[in-house]
């Protein structure tokens, strides 16, 4: 049961990022893939802050989630500057560099070795460092990122985004400054990727860097294109089955050294299946040929 | 574009004319910013707008249309006249999270008025359907309303007959018309030399990139070096 | 310690342009990124090891036969994803997502089948260095550098000198437009994977002479690779070749004196100062790079 709610609890960590980066890729049609890069920056800010200089890890949360906002800003600025596929490259560019300077900033990272013995989160005295304990958590930080994201998608502010993502000539013949809605939409996503990133370092209280590999990215955008561009249920569903259904593997005695690459495998069919077959994805109401 | 100067006074319908290739949509990409000038320079109501990028020249009240009738093809009819209508303080994200309450009592009112604009194209059934399910002559419809909902004080559109039904061309002459009444500035580009002299108090001719004649449909159509360049081979290159 | 640097620069540059070329050829014939490159490079240089290493085979044989199965492999992903997606006129993007997901399955099929363990395809001992001002060379790599050279020149020629490389342009401008005149623009395309990724698996072959051979080498390759082709502007030849060694000297050099953990960093950096100071690369081409 332990387990299964370790399971759900990333899942939750993945919800986080998937709707968050719905926002950026579903409704304002930028094809950000450098999730992974602010989960990185998140996780590693949070851990090297509390361990470095004391804090508590709620602070350091906040910390860490506005680091992952301020570099997701600078990188929106010359992201807005790009188109589609050039953003998409970019972006995953950014993550390849985020995992080298992970696995090559010794002084900071220590290297392949990792961070460990992070504190865990605290509350009224008890420490949440198990699976149940922290699943409150993570459900609460949920339902905060769909709470939020759907009052962003319901309001002027989503119609504007979901203009661009149609037309940024149509948007700047009505007056929309496309950059300042690019760089807000691409930092707001950076923002919860962060927030993910930190509530991950603090729950398995031992981070490598080979939780963040560029490959990191493509998953979390497998998981919104799968759910559905532009769905936030969606998005739930598609992170929650995604993170499920690999578990399966260990069922059906798979090895644990071939369970990796036979999960990126089926996420890697899945990929392709899908823009073959139904690119809108399970609950996508966004038509994408 | 080699020589264009032409000054407009504001409260007239000015259609820009010209053979195929002649520079009429390059002139409205100019002027919007879409392409930037090598010199030259406008300016709307006596505001300098050269050099300046497309949401800014947007934002000194200039709105226009584009050729083929170019919408939001993925939401609904009503989303496109409302994006139309620009309000940025609603639109900002912290108004979207924090200040539903407010933002409810502008949705109303701007939902009435776009309602009104849709209204006034015969549009308002359509409201809620997608409006890539529009007809290409309903694009054009919609595609001025959501010019008109962000008012503008000058309209640039881009062959607004163009591939139109008569019915639905006859409620654009209304429209353009209500523009005008309304003390609008309004330039247009059109083929049709009939829509021209019926609608238009001035026609600019364009050969080249080159202005040829200026004046009001009577002077500019009996013109002899207009005849020559657009007239005379009308005979050739008309649809 | 500089010429030094500088050397293994080129050396690298070297493979990171094979790379780029083969890719921006592909490019400029299909106009989308063709992701799944780097697992061409991978899936080489498994083949030429698993031929030496379990039949014996000589290595200019396997060799070979690996850039054949590579050139084969991107033909192959061409006809079954690729092109059921052209045909349906999909966006851009969703041919790089596609894309992505080969690139996973096939490194992933890789790791299963071979584990991830590294992989040495030269035999013995690093060969005999050659002194080089004050630089130490050996054969391997100035065998690296002199096929990098011959290829390209090659591609140049039979891209200029044939009729392929106008065919190339008919297809990116127009498919329908090229099929008019008489232009197969199937066969235009497939070849042009063949080729494209033919020099992705010589790449992959010199990578792993040079270096090991591990399921991940080929995202490695085609992140340079693909940086190179940005740098030096997408499509041109020239431009792949210059935008390689700029690379290759770029991260060798910037690491001078500090960790060569940075290297990935500074080739980011490099590009990022392209894509804002000159985003048409080296060699401009006229690529739309803001969206409409």
């Amino acid at each position: 049961m332990e387990y299964i709610i370790h399971i759900l609890v990333l899942a939750g960590l993945f919800v986080i990022m998937t709707v968050s980066l719905n926002i950026v890729l579903g409704f304002a049609g930028l094809p950000a893939m450098g999730q992974s890069a602010f989960f990185c920056v998140g996780a590693y800010a949070s851990s090297l802050a509390c361990l470095h200089l004391g804090l508590s890890p709620w602070i350091t949360l906040c910390l860490a989630a506005g680091l992952a906002w301020g570099v997701g800003w600078l990188v929106s600025l010359s992201a807005s500057r790009l188109a589609g596929d050039f953003l998409a490259l970019a972006t995953f560019g950014l993550a390849a560099v985020t995992y080298s300077l992970a696995v090559n900033w010794d002084a900071m990272t220590h290297g392949p070795l990792g961070l460990s013995a992070i504190p865990p989160f605290s509350a009224f005295g008890y420490t949440l460092d198990t699976a149940w304990s922290f699943f409150p958590i993570v459900t609460f930080f949920c339902l905060v990122t769909i709470l939020a994201s759907r009052r962003l998608v319901t309001s002027p502010f989503g119609r504007v985004i979901q203009g661009m993502r149609e037309s940024n000539m149509l948007c700047e013949s009505v007056g929309i400054d496309v950059g300042r809605f690019t760089r807000t939409v691409f930092s707001t996503g950076a923002l919860f990727a962060g927030i993910a990133g930190a509530l991950y370092a603090h729950y398995v209280t031992y981070i490598d860097p080979t939780s963040f590999t560029p490959m990191e990215s493509v998953t979390i955008l497998l998981m919104v294109v799968f759910g559905g561009m532009g769905s936030i249920s969606g998005s739930v569903l598609g992170a929650t089955i995604l993170v499920v259904l690999p578990e399966g593997l260990r069922f059906i005695g798979l090895p644990s050294s071939l369970a990796a690459p036979v999960r990126q495998m089926l996420y890697g069919s899945i990929l392709v299946a899908l823009m073959l077959i139904r690119p809108s994805g399970l609950l996508g109401k966004y038509k994408w040929r | 574009m080699v020589d264009l100067s032409v000054e407009i006074p504001s409260g007239c319908i000015v259609a820009l004319i010209g053979p195929n290739g002649a520079g009429k949509t390059t002139v409205f990409n100019l002027v919007c910013g879409y392409v930037v000038a090598n010199k030259g320079s406008f300016s709307i109501a006596g505001v300098d707008a050269t050099g300046r990028v497309p949401e800014q020249v947007a934002r000194l009240g200039l709105g226009r249309s584009f050729q083929d009738g170019k919408v939001f093809e993925q939401m609904t009819v009503l989303d496109n006249v409302l994006l139309g209508m620009r309000d940025p303080k609603a639109e900002s994200m912290t108004a979207a999270l924090f200040r539903r309450g407010a933002l409810q009592e502008g949705k109303e009112e701007q939902t009435r008025r776009a309602m009104q604009l849709l209204q006034e194209a015969s549009l308002e059934s359509k409201a809620e359907s997608l409006a890539c399910d529009l007809s290409y002559g309903q694009r054009k419809l919609l595609e001025l309303c959501r010019v008109r909902a962000f008012e503008p004080s000058v309209y640039l559109l881009d062959e607004p007959f163009s591939g139109l039904f008569p019915d639905t061309a006859t409620e654009m002459t209304r429209m353009i018309r209500g523009l005008r009444e309304a003390g609008k500035t309004v330039v247009f580009i059109e083929h049709d030399i009939q829509t021209v002299s019926d609608l238009s108090d001035r026609v600019v001719v364009l050969d080249f990139g080159r202005k040829i004649a200026d004046g009001t449909p009577e002077e500019v159509l009996n013109d002899p070096a207009v005849l020559d360049a657009y007239l005379g081979r009308v005979g050739h290159d008309a649809p | 310690m500089i010429t030094q640097l500088t050397v293994n620069g080129i050396i690298a540059g070297c493979t990171y342009a094979l790379v780029a070329m083969g890719f921006t050829i592909i490019y400029g014939t299909v106009r989308f990124f063709h992701f799944a490159h780097g697992a061409i490079v991978a899936v080489a240089a498994y083949t030429a090891w698993a031929f030496m290493a379990y039949l014996g085979m000589p290595f200019a044989m396997a060799a070979i036969i690996s850039v054949v199965a590579a050139g084969g492999l991107g033909v192959l992903m061409d006809r079954f994803v690729y092109r059921p997606l052209r045909q349906r006129k999909s966006p851009s993007l969703i041919l790089l997502l596609a894309s992505f997901g080969m690139f996973l399955v096939v490194q992933n099929i890789l790791q299963f089948v071979f584990g991830s363990d590294i992989k040495m395809l030269r035999g013995g001992a690093a060969s005999e260095g050659h002194r080089l001002f004050g630089a130490v060379i050996t054969s391997t790599q100035l065998w690296i550098v002199a096929s990098s050279v011959i290829l390209a020149v090659a591609a140049l020629w039979f891209l200029r000198k044939t009729g392929f490389g106008k065919s190339i342009r008919a297809v990116a401008d127009d498919q329908v437009a090229a099929s008019l005149v008489g232009i197969n623009s199937e066969r235009t395309v497939s070849m042009a994977f063949f080729l494209g990724s033919a020099l992705a698996g010589v790449a992959g072959i010199l990578v792993a002479l040079e270096s090991n051979v591990y399921p991940a080498m080929g995202l490695n390759a085609v992140i340079k690779g693909i940086i190179a082709a940005l740098i030096g502007g997408m499509g041109s030849i020239p431009g792949a070749l210059l935008g390689g060694l700029l690379i290759g000297f770029a991260e060798n050099v910037g690491v001078w004196g500090i960790s060569s953990g940075w290297k990935d960093a500074i080739s980011y950096a490099v590009l990022v100062a392209f894509l804002l100071f000159r985003p048409g690369g080296i060699f401009h081409t006229d690529l739309e790079l803001r969206k409409v």
